[in-house]
C-alpha cells in the first residue's frame, strides 16, 4: 500500500517537473525577441535592456530555467506586464470562479449521466437505450462554442429566463455549467451504461435477484457499486477536458475565471500571465488525475498491482 | 456497414469533394455587398449573408476548405511523427524508450486544448502556426498508441525470424511491424480528424487561428455569436455544418472501432 503511494507520488513529482519545464519553454516560442514584442517599436534601448534583465532573458537558458524553478518554489510567478500586479494574486483571484464553474459542470454531468446511463443499461437495446445513445452521439459532437450561443439564444433571448453572461446576476452560472456539463454528461452516460451492462451479467447479480432482493437495491447497491470504478477513472480524466473547455466557455459567457484570463493575457501579450495561467490549469489537471488514480487504488486492490 | 455509418461516409466524402473542388465552383466568398448586410436566407441565396453582406453559402464552402487543409496537414504529420517516435522507442528500448516515455507523460499531462491555445497564442495567428500548434499537441496520442503496439509486436516470432535472416532494420519495421499496428493507428486517425476540425475551429473562434478575410468555421461562429440577436442565421448555419461534420467523424470512428475491436464497443472522444 505504502509502496503503491510512493511510486505514484514519485511519478507525479517527475511529471510536475516536466510540466513546469515545458511551460517555461513556452515563452521561448514567441517569434523574434519577446522583449521587442512586449514593448513595441517605440521603446528605447535602455527600456529594452531593463525589461530583458528583469525577465532574466540576458542569461543562458539553463540559468533562466533554474531561476524560474527557484522563484516558483517561493510561489513567485512574476509580475503582470500589463497591470504590474503580482501574477500569483491575479491567478488566485480567478481560480475560484473556474473551480466553481467546474464543480457546477460536474454536478450537471452526474445529475444527467448517472440516471440516464443506468436507465439505458436496464433497457438495453430498447427505445430508451437507443434514444439515450442518440442523444449522447449528438452531445459529444456539438462544439461548445455553438452549444453556448444556442443556449443563450433559447434561454436568455427567446425565453428571457436566464442572464446572457457575467457572474453577478442570480442564475448566471446555469448556462455556462450546462455548456460545459452536457458533453461530459454524454461521456458519463456511455461509460455508466457500458460498465453497468458488464456488471449486470455477473453471477452475483443473478444470485441477488434470485434471493428476492428488491430491484432498486440490486441495481443501486450490487450493480452500481461495482460499476463505479471505471466510471470514476473516466470522470477524473475528463475533468481535464472540462478545465480546457472552460477556456472557450468562459470566453462565451464572460465568466471571470482562469480561462478568460488566459485569453485576455494572450491578447495583451502579457507573457508572464499566460505562463502562469497555463501552469496553474495544467497542474490542476495533473493533480486531479493523480488523485483519481490513487483513489481508485485505495478503493480497488486490483489497481495497486499494476 | 450500418446505414448511419454509410451516411457518415457520404457526409465526409461530400465535405472532401466540396472543399477540394471549391475553386471550380466560381464562388465569391469575399465579395462585400452593402445592401445585403445580414440578409436572412432567401430563394436567391439559400443561407443568407453575413455582417459584411458576403454570401454565407460561399463562405461556408471556403471555411470547410480551411478545415480540410488543416486536417490534411496536421493529421498525417502528427501520425507520422507519433508513429515514428513510438516505434523507435519500442524498438530500441532501454534509455531512449524510458526518456521518450517520460516525455510522452509530460505532454499527456497537459489538457491538449490548453497547450494548443497557449502555443498558437504565443506563436501568433495564421494557418501555419495553427498547424504547428496542433501537430505539437496531437503527435503524442499516436506515439503512445504506436509504442504500446510495437512493444507487443516486437517479440513476435515472424519479427524474430526476419532478424535472424539478417533483414535490415528499416525493412523489418516497414514490412513486419508497421502493417500489424496500422489498424489501431487508423482508428486513432479517424478520431484525430474530428479532434483537429474541432481544435482549428476553436482556435479561430478565439481569434488565434485563421485570419480574416479567410473563412473558417470558428471565425464564422464568432462573428455569428456577435450578431446573434439581429441575424441568428449567422450562428445557426456554420454551427449545423460543423455539427454534421463532427457527428459523421465520430460515428465513423465508432463503427471502425467496433469492427477492429468488438470487445471495446464504446469510444471516448479525444478531450477537446
Amino acid at each position: 500500500m505504502i509502496g503503491f503511494l510512493l511510486t505514484r507520488l514519485f511519478s507525479l513529482a517527475a511529471v510536475v517537473l516536466g510540466v513546469v519545464s515545458l511551460v517555461f519553454l513556452l515563452l521561448h516560442l514567441v517569434p523574434g525577441d519577446p522583449v521587442e514584442v512586449m514593448l513595441g517599436e517605440s521603446a528605447t534601448p535602455a527600456d529594452r535592456g531593463e525589461l530583458r534583465r528583469s525577465l532574466g532573458l540576458d542569461r543562458p537558458i539553463a540559468v533562466q530555467w533554474a531561476q524560474y524553478l527557484g522563484r516558483l518554489s517561493h510561489g513567485d510567478l512574476g509580475a503582470s506586464l500589463h497591470s504590474r500586479e503580482p501574477v500569483a494574486a491575479l491567478v488566485a483571484g480567478r481560480a475560484q470562479a473556474t473551480a466553481q464553474l467546474g464543480a457546477a459542470a460536474l454536478l450537471v454531468s452526474v445529475a444527467i449521466g448517472l440516471p440516464l446511463g443506468i436507465g439505458a443499461a436496464l433497457r438495453d437495446g430498447r427505445g430508451l437505450d437507443r434514444a439515450a445513445l442518440g442523444l449522447c452521439a449528438l452531445a459529444m459532437s456539438v462544439p461548445s462554442f455553438w452549444l453556448g450561443p444556442m443556449l443563450i439564444l433559447l434561454f436568455s433571448i427567446t425565453l428571457g429566463w436566464l442572464p446572457v453572461s457575467g457572474r453577478t446576476e442570480a442564475g448566471a452560472i446555469i448556462l455556462p455549467a450546462l455548456t460545459l456539463g452536457i458533453p461530459l454528461a454524454a461521456v458519463l452516460t456511455r461509460m455508466v451504461r457500458a460498465s453497468m451492462l458488464q456488471v449486470l451479467g455477473e453471477d452475483y447479480l443473478r444470485t441477488a435477484r434470485a434471493k428476492g432482493l428488491p430491484p432498486a437495491q440490486v441495481t443501486l447497491r450490487h450493480a452500481l457499486r461495482n460499476a463505479a470504478l471505471p466510471v470514476m477513472t473516466v470522470l477524473g480524466l475528463q475533468l481535464g477536458g472540462v478545465l480546457a473547455g472552460a477556456i472557450i466557455t468562459e470566453t462565451i459567457f464572460q465568466w471571470p475565471g482562469l480561462g478568460q484570463l488566459t485569453i485576455e493575457s494572450i491578447q495583451r501579450r502579457d507573457y508572464p500571465l499566460v505562463q502562469a495561467c497555463v501552469l496553474v490549469i495544467s497542474l490542476a489537471y495533473v493533480v486531479v488525475n493523480a488523485a483519481t488514480d490513487i483513489l481508485c487504488g485505495l478503493l480497488d486492490p486490483r489497481v495497486r498491482m499494476t | 456497414m450500418s446505414p448511419t455509418a454509410r451516411l457518415s461516409l457520404i457526409v465526409l466524402l461530400g465535405w472532401t469533394a466540396l472543399a477540394a473542388f471549391a475553386p471550380l465552383l466560381q464562388l465569391a466568398p469575399d465579395t462585400i455587398s452593402l445592401p445585403e448586410i445580414m440578409a436572412p436566407p432567401s430563394r436567391a441565396s439559400w443561407l443568407g449573408h453575413d455582417d459584411l453582406g458576403r454570401p454565407m453559402a460561399d463562405r461556408l464552402v471556403y471555411a470547410l476548405r480551411t478545415s480540410l487543409l488543416v486536417v490534411i496537414l496536421v493529421v498525417p504529420l502528427s501520425a507520422a511523427i507519433g508513429a515514428g517516435v513510438g516505434i523507435a522507442a519500442a524498438w530500441r528500448g532501454g534509455l531512449l524508450d524510458a526518456c521518450i516515455a517520460r516525455l510522452m507523460d509530460v505532454f499527456l499531462a497537459f489538457p491538449g486544448a490548453l497547450l494548443a491555445i497557449a502555443m498558437a497564442g504565443l506563436l501568433g495567428p495564421g494557418i501555419g502556426n495553427v498547424v504547428i500548434a496542433l501537430t505539437a499537441v496531437s503527435w503524442v496520442g499516436y506515439a503512445r498508441m504506436a509504442r504500446a503496439q510495437a512493444h507487443a509486436v516486437k517479440s513476435r516470432e515472424h519479427v524474430l525470424a526476419a532478424r535472424v535472416l539478417g533483414t535490415r532494420t528499416p525493412a523489418i519495421l516497414l514490412r513486419h511491424v508497421l502493417p500489424l499496428i496500422a489498424a489501431p493507428l487508423l482508428m486513432e486517425v479517424t478520431l484525430g480528424v474530428a479532434g483537429v476540425i474541432l481544435a482549428e475551429a476553436g482556435l479561430s473562434f478565439l481569434g488565434l487561428g485563421v485570419q480574416p478575410p479567410s473563412a473558417s468555421l470558428g471565425a464564422m461562429l464568432r462573428d455569428g455569436t456577435a450578431y446573434m440577436l439581429v441575424a441568428p442565421h449567422m450562428v445557426i448555419v456554420p454551427g449545423l455544418a460543423m455539427l454534421a461534420l463532427m457527428l459523421a467523424c465520430n460515428t465513423l470512428g465508432d463503427a471502425l472501432q467496433r469492427r477492429l475491436d468488438p470487445r471495446r464497443s464504446l469510444s471516448l472522444m479525444p478531450a477537446a
